[in-house]
């Protein structure tokens, strides 16, 4: 009663304002007044009404270096992260099994294929980053620290030779972000020497996630053919004890493109555990997969549509832990987004789904979701113009899933395995969100208003049964999920009021509210900011220096992953960044983040987070 | 500590600031000059560690290479990198030392348009932002540091640099510079000074 409730207020907002823009309409529907924005704040502005469920967990507006040096966590409705499932084995033996890539470089599209056809000629881009506060030199009076602070780099570079491109990626990320220094330490120790060479590319921190990638293409009229290689070595939660285990990780891939429409990609990954036996385990995919695409474009109306279909099979080995099983299924793929316009409006459909067979039947394997998006242009005395959208979406995703793995138990280093349970993830969340935007401007000062709302039932939420300690003084929990019976309601307002600079820049001002609301939302396992305020500037100096500085205010955050509350307590998040172009495509960067502001803890076992630096150079011709 | 993050974080707002209010407003002519006049200087000199550290580290030697181009009416752009070599107290104990830095340079002598006897003794004054990085060996390589891993850090820098024409395209090179590194518990000061020569490319 109370969805249907919320339903038909959130209609009525939308078809009073299609009724009010209507009546005010422009036919200049093309014309985009919106005020130039630094990419680091455009971003933020983007319209989608399912950012309201979404959220970063280190801060509800992420730099784009915070975003490389912390990947963004998407929040669900339950307040866990997608990110903190993470790159597990979620198995039902005779299911399916499920797999939930994090944000990493290792997820992300390379850069030559399949999606950039025109790849660079040249691009270089080298960042070195530092969670400032290493003792250095000053270990000689201090002594040496227990609890390291370490380094963050990327090398990435792409050359193209005519028909031939060739790109090579670099990616370390030491930042300790959910679980602390000691327990990985105490886990590396207890099997293999702390700096043995498999467990990163370089260093002693047991990096988050350590990459190295190689990608190459040789292009001939419309068809390509592209190699891909990725090997590194990266840390997962387990869902269940929260703590983290190693991972080796390998992934191949090869591409072949023919003309505009059809390809054929093979594929395969591996993950497996560094530690000795009887820890060690493995998983393998391998998939194959032909994807087609096709578009039309009309003066007032435009198709796109992609479908994949293919055959994956992956097996799950170990040789004391768990009985090895195997699975094979047949993905299926279908994406279309419509759009059609017309002197006042824009239509957007997009539907999106997946669908696998496993036996004699078909099951909903991923998403579907629906979205139909309005925009329209108001015109107001004294150059005022206002454009309105309007988006609603529905989505839903089985996410019914159980994990059999070893991540599964409280592994404690030098002990025996504790147990093997099967770890069961219910729930196939369905809702819908609603969103509204609105954009007033002029020639130099421009009012965003969104405000957006979703609601969510049949979520997973995790419910603790106990905690232990370890001898290092980490906690372990134990606990299982549960689906939420009744609908979960998430609201979100936020305002940004900028002024134009011109050519020299923007100013702005920006503040939102976010609040959850059910019977079940005292469990939600993570609570992001209910509030958050900035102001920032973005300044552009004739010399070409571009200084960019966001003062931001963040609400306080809850974390029950162990029980009782903990808390993160207000604070700032200030960001500092200095563009010096050098060439025309050629730049360098000195950024901070988190300054002028105390150190917090995010995460019960988690490393401090403190004041970050970040150099960066970049250039692409 | 957390009164050392904001300490931090105050003097890189400080740091922004001036440089913030150091470049030339807008409103004059454009004077945008990055890479139309380029030189390079290598030099070499000694490293001497001040502050806490000033009894761990005789004075070493050490080896700079600056990159100094026109950036903005009497600023110049500064790009730099430095190898020294820091000889500790206990025997065939040294620790690598490597740096580099970005910054800008004020040509006070140009800006003030002295004759040109006192105009080569004044100096430029520099800042900027720099990455450290050091290597331990010999007394360091044992449980109790993290020196015999590399170890870096970032900080901010203050110099002054002389240039004396000498012949031609060449000018002797004289700097000095003031390294702070973010290090806790407390910020590792550098000293750093150099003669070489300079080539105008």
């Amino acid at each position: 009663m109370g969805f249907i409730i919320y339903l038909i207020t959130g209609l009525s907002l939308c078809l009073a304002q299609v009724i009010y823009c209507q009546n005010n309409f422009y036919n200049n529907t093309q014309t985009d007044f919106q005020t130039e924005l630094h990419p680091n704040f455009q971003q933020e502005f983007f319209f989608d009404p399912f950012s309201s469920v979404k959220g970063a967990l280190w801060s509800e507006s992420p730099t784009m270096q915070e975003r490389l040096l912390r990947p963004e966590d998407a929040f669900l409705l339950n307040g866990s992260t997608q990110r903190r499932l993470g790159k597990v084995f979620l198995f039902n033996p005779g299911l399916e099994t499920k797999f939930i890539w994090p944000n990493d470089a290792l997820n992300e599209e390379g850069f030559l294929f399949p999606s950039n056809h025109e790849a660079p000629s040249k691009h270089v881009l080298i960042q070195l980053g530092n969670e400032v506060g290493d003792s250095h030199l000053q270990e000689l009076k201090a002594g040496s620290p227990h609890n390291n602070h370490t380094p963050f780099s990327a090398l990435n570079g792409a050359w193209t030779y005519r028909a031939f491109s060739a790109a090579a990626l670099f990616y370390q990320n030491d930042l300790h972000l959910s679980t602390s220094y000691p327990w990985r330490e105490a886990l590396a120790t207890s099997e293999n020497p702390i700096d043995a060479p498999e467990w990163n590319w370089f260093g002693e921190n047991q990096p988050n996630m350590s990459t190295l990638g190689f990608e190459m293409t040789l292009a001939h009229r419309q068809s390509l053919l592209g190699l891909r290689y990725y090997s590194g070595w990266r840390w997962l939660s387990s869902p269940q004890s929260g703590l983290e285990y190693p991972f080796v990780t390998r992934n191949w891939q090869i591409h072949v493109q023919n003309g505009k429409h059809s390809a054929l990609e093979i594929e395969q990954e591996q993950m497996k555990s560094p530690l000795q036996e009887p820890r060690d385990y493995s998983w393998t995919r391998n998939a194959y997969r032909f994807l087609f695409s096709d578009e039309s474009h009309s003066d007032q109306a435009a198709y796109f549509w992609n479908a994949q279909i293919g055959y994956q099979n992956e097996w799950l080995e170990s040789s004391r832990l768990f009985d090895n099983a195997t699975t094979r299924s047949y993905p299926l793929h279908m994406d279309h987004h419509i759009e059609s316009w017309d002197e006042d409006s824009l239509w957007i459909w997009k539907a999106q789904g997946s669908v696998a067979s496993q036996g004699p039947s078909w099951i909903l394997q991923e998403k579907i979701g629906l979205e139909r998006n309005m925009s329209f242009l108001t015109v107001f005395p004294y150059g005022m113009f206002q454009y309105a959208d309007r988006e609603a979406q529905f989505r839903h995703s089985q996410e019914t899933a159980s994990l059999s793995s070893p991540l599964s138990s409280a592994l404690l280093p030098g002990a025996e395995l504790v147990q093997n349970g099967e770890f069961t993830i219910p729930g196939a969340p369905w809702g819908a969100a609603l969103g509204f935007q609105s954009r007033l401007h002029n020639q130099s000062w421009s009012l965003n208003f969104e405000a957006s709302t979703a609601a969510e039932t049949q979520t997973p939420v995790f419910y603790l049964d106990t905690v232990h300690s370890t001898q290092q003084g980490l906690q372990i929990r134990e606990g299982h999920y549960e689906a939420m019976g009744e609908f979960q309601y998430h609201s979100r307002l936020e305002s940004v009021l900028s002024h134009s600079l011109f050519s020299m820049g923007t100013v702005f001002i920006r503040s939102g509210l976010r609040h959850y609301w059910n019977d079940e939302s005292q469990n939600l396992e993570r609570e992001p900011s209910p509030w958050w305020s900035a102001v920032g500037i973005d300044f552009n100096f004739p010399s070409e220096l571009r200084v960019t500085l966001i003062v931001q205010r963040i609400g306080a955050k809850i974390n029950r992953s162990y029980g009782s509350e903990f808390s993160i307590p207000e604070h700032w998040e200030n960001h500092l960044f200095l563009d010096q172009q050098l060439a025309q495509g050629v730049t360098i960067r000195f950024g901070t983040q988190h300054f002028f502001g105390r150190e917090i803890r995010e995460e019960i076992n988690g490393s401090p987070l403190r004041f970050r630096a970040t150099g960066e150079f970049r250039g692409q011709w | 500590m957390n009164n050392d993050t904001s300490r931090f974080g105050k003097k890189i707002f400080i740091i922004a600031l001036l440089i913030f209010s150091a470049v030339p407003t807008p409103s004059a002519p454009s004077q945008f000059a990055l890479w139309n006049k380029l030189d390079l200087s290598i030099l070499g000199g000694a490293t001497i560690l001040q502050g806490n550290l000033e009894d761990q580290f005789q004075a070493s030697p050490q080896i700079e290479a600056n990159l100094i181009s026109s950036y903005y009416g009497n600023f110049l752009a500064l790009g730099w990198i430095q190898y020294a070599l820091l000889m500790g107290e206990a025997p065939k104990s040294q620790v690598h030392l490597g740096q580099g830095g970005a910054g800008l340079i004020y040509d006070l002598p140009k800006a003030l348009n002295m004759p040109h006897p006192l105009k080569v003794c004044l100096p430029r004054p520099g800042i900027g932002f720099l990455l450290s990085l050091i290597r331990g060996e010999g007394h360091y390589e044992n449980e109790m540091y993290l020196l015999s891993d590399n170890e870096s850090e970032f900080g901010h820098f203050f110099s002054l640099n002389w240039k004396i024409p000498l012949k031609d395209r060449y000018s002797l090179a004289l700097n000095s510079r003031w390294n702070m590194i973010w290090s806790e518990p407390k910020f590792t000061h550098l000293l750093s000074t150099g003669l070489g020569i300079t080539w105008d490319l």
